[in-house]
């Protein structure tokens, strides 16, 4: 191989990877119209476009069914989608563990504690409705804070942040079984309920709490992009290559906790896509961060808007959990995925 | 370029030392070689030199102690290639010798930093495991592309950890043929942990000759090695032999009885 084919077939790698995310962002848009259709009140997917480029407040009841009720619900669908793969992606960048994620780390089972002791005990730091919503977003960084307080004690390393993440995990699930054991029948029906996650609480305020936590995150995540993809040659070729280990990883952890505390608090635990966006990314785009991130924030939201939209009609009027859907759909994705690579991805 | 000065460098692992007032001084363009038996010091010497293991004493590069230096610039002027035998997943070969870059580069990779790459690449001779996974390949394949990873960071002083020790002949010569040329055409100073002493001699204008964590001796090659001082590093007796080609060859006869490291 000459030096031109090393440096021409890098340049056409990296044009590859930008397609690709390009024809993974014209899907969403696709997907984005043809999820406002679906719901009991027929609409055609050109009407949908159209209600949505006339901007909200319209006369119709179409433009009212569109803005108010389905358009909150579908972006909330993107924005939590990407905002779980993006802190899955991260976590598993930072800490070297095609294993680590939302979930594992406890992060997302001291949500569902916080969440319960709302439902069951009423106890909490806010009042009224965003009882719940506190207590979950409060309860996540208090889990990501208690592993970052445990891993600090024998440095902060992938190993030792990952054994403190499960620790946390088991006690923060033992504390809401024990919440469940307690609690009253209608209490603990409730908290299965948030435990499943849905999307159906979505409203335009909760929307724009989570664009902003996106917004403000997605820059930071991508401009760590490069330190991470070092990050994976050990910690110590890392230093040596000037990349600031703990800074880095401590810094990533922080934003993908605060990623994840920002949608389950409004969601509800949604799991499986922090963990499995990724790698579904890492198979089609492969382990350089600069596309990986963005690449997995488009998947992750694919993943989560599809499941929600066949959560809605496959059995409808009825309409399944996003949560239960995320792993019915993508896991039969992730397991063909996983077969069908020779390559050795991770 | 780089000269380092060392004084009094002395580190333990908890209440194990493991090095004893390491004092050397090491001029631009040099070729130090570590050598010494198992446990003696020289991983541990690399890595203070590279501020992974924080040691007492100063360590100097160009007459700047490296604890005032930030990161990156330590990382612009030393490049470590480690033993082999971690892991790097979903890195190609490519992707593995562009992190030495990370120092250099901005988030986009620039013209410079892809000429660096394919330097590094052709240099050592990995031109068609470009695009290959790195954990697919050979020990020895992936001992290169590390090597090449440290030479597209364009360091002043390399630092190298038992370099050659998953090659086999051939590429042990040509590996250590290549990081001498460099050193000889750019002035880059080199330090590398050996274990094979005739490889040592060969490409070593220096060598520091270290047992239980302490200096024994430092000094060219030709007037460092001899029976007595390897029976008093190694408990081997040895026998040093002359090739007009290949230099100095130790060749190692008998394990000394009772002769614990």
């Amino acid at each position: 191989m000459s030096d031109t084919a090393i440096r021409t077939g890098y340049a056409k790698r990296t044009h590859i990877r930008i397609l690709i995310i390009g024809g993974l962002l014209a899907l969403l848009v696709l997907l984005t119209g043809i999820a406002a259709t679906l719901g009991s009140y027929p609409i055609g997917v050109i009407e949908v476009y159209e209600t949505i480029f006339a901007g909200p407040g319209g006369n119709s009841d179409i433009s009212t069914i569109v803005w108010d009720y389905r358009l909150p619900r579908i972006l909330m669908g993107i924005l939590a989608g990407a905002a779980l793969g993006l802190a899955g992606a991260m976590m598993q960048g930072i800490l070297r563990n095609p294993l680590a994620s939302p979930f594992t780390l406890g992060i997302a089972s001291a949500a569902s504690f916080g969440a319960s002791l709302a439902i069951v005990l009423g106890a909490g730091v806010a009042a009224g409705g965003s009882l719940i919503i506190g207590n979950a977003f409060l309860f996540t960084l208090i889990a990501a804070g208690a592993v970052y307080g445990l891993a600090r004690f024998r440095g902060i390393t992938p190993e030792t942040m990952i054994m403190a993440g499960i620790a946390i995990m088991y006690l923060f699930s033992a504390l809401t079984s024990f919440l469940q054991y307690i609690g009253d029948t209608e209490d603990v029906h409730a908290v299965v309920f948030w435990m499943f996650g849905s999307l159906g609480r979505s409203t335009w305020e909760t929307v724009g709490v989570v664009a902003i936590l996106v917004g403000a995150l997605f820059p930071l995540f991508l401009l760590s992009a490069r330190s991470i993809n070092t990050l994976a040659a050990g910690d110590e070729a890392a230093k040596s290559l000037g990349v600031p280990v703990e800074h880095i990883r401590i810094g990533g952890m922080a934003g993908a906790s605060l990623l994840t505390a920002g949608v389950i608090c409004f969601t509800g635990t949604i799991g499986f896509i922090g963990l499995v966006a990724p790698h579904i990314t890492r198979m089609i785009l492969g382990g350089d961060n600069r596309f990986l991130l963005p690449g997995t924030a488009v998947v992750g939201a694919l993943v989560l808007l599809g499941a929600d939209s066949i959560g809605r009609t496959i059995m409808a009027p009825q309409i399944l959990p996003v949560g239960i859907m995320t792993a019915f759909l993508g896991v039969p994705f992730f397991i063909f995925l996983f077969l069908s690579r020779r390559r050795n991805y991770w | 370029m780089v000269t380092i000065a060392t004084d009094t460098v002395k580190f333990s692992y908890g209440s194990a030392r493991v090095l004893y007032d390491v004092t050397f001084r090491l001029e631009t363009g040099t070729i130090l070689a570590l050598v010494g038996p198992n446990g003696s010091g020289k991983t541990t010497l690399i890595r203070c030199i590279d501020r992974i293991l924080h040691p007492e004493g100063s360590i100097l590069i160009n007459e700047q102690n490296i604890h005032q230096m930030s990161r990156n610039d330590l990382a612009t002027t030393i490049g470590y290639v480690p033993q082999n035998g971690t892991k790097i997943a979903a890195a190609t070969v490519f992707d593995v010798v562009m992190m030495g870059r990370t120092p250099h580069m901005s988030w986009r990779l620039g013209d410079v930093d892809i000429e660096r790459i394919e330097y590094a690449i052709r240099l050592l001779g990995i031109e068609d495991l470009a695009e290959r996974e790195y954990n697919d390949l050979s020990g020895g394949q992936q001992q290169k592309v590390l090597i090449a990873r440290a030479i597209a960071q364009d360091p002043k002083l390399l630092l190298l950890d038992e370099p050659t020790n998953s090659l086999d002949i051939h590429h042990q010569l040509e590996a250590l043929a290549t990081i001498s040329d460099i050193s000889r055409s750019t002035g880059m100073t080199v330090v590398m942990a050996v274990h094979d002493l005739s490889i040592a001699a060969r490409y070593a204008d220096m060598l520091m000759m270290l047992k239980n964590g302490a200096i024994v001796a430092i000094g060219k090659p030709e007037e460092l090695i001899t029976p007595d001082r390897i029976r008093e590093v190694y408990n081997v007796d040895a026998r040093i032999l002359h090739d007009p080609e290949a230099g100095l060859i130790v060749a190692p006869l008998r394990a000394v009885v009772g002769g614990a490291l």
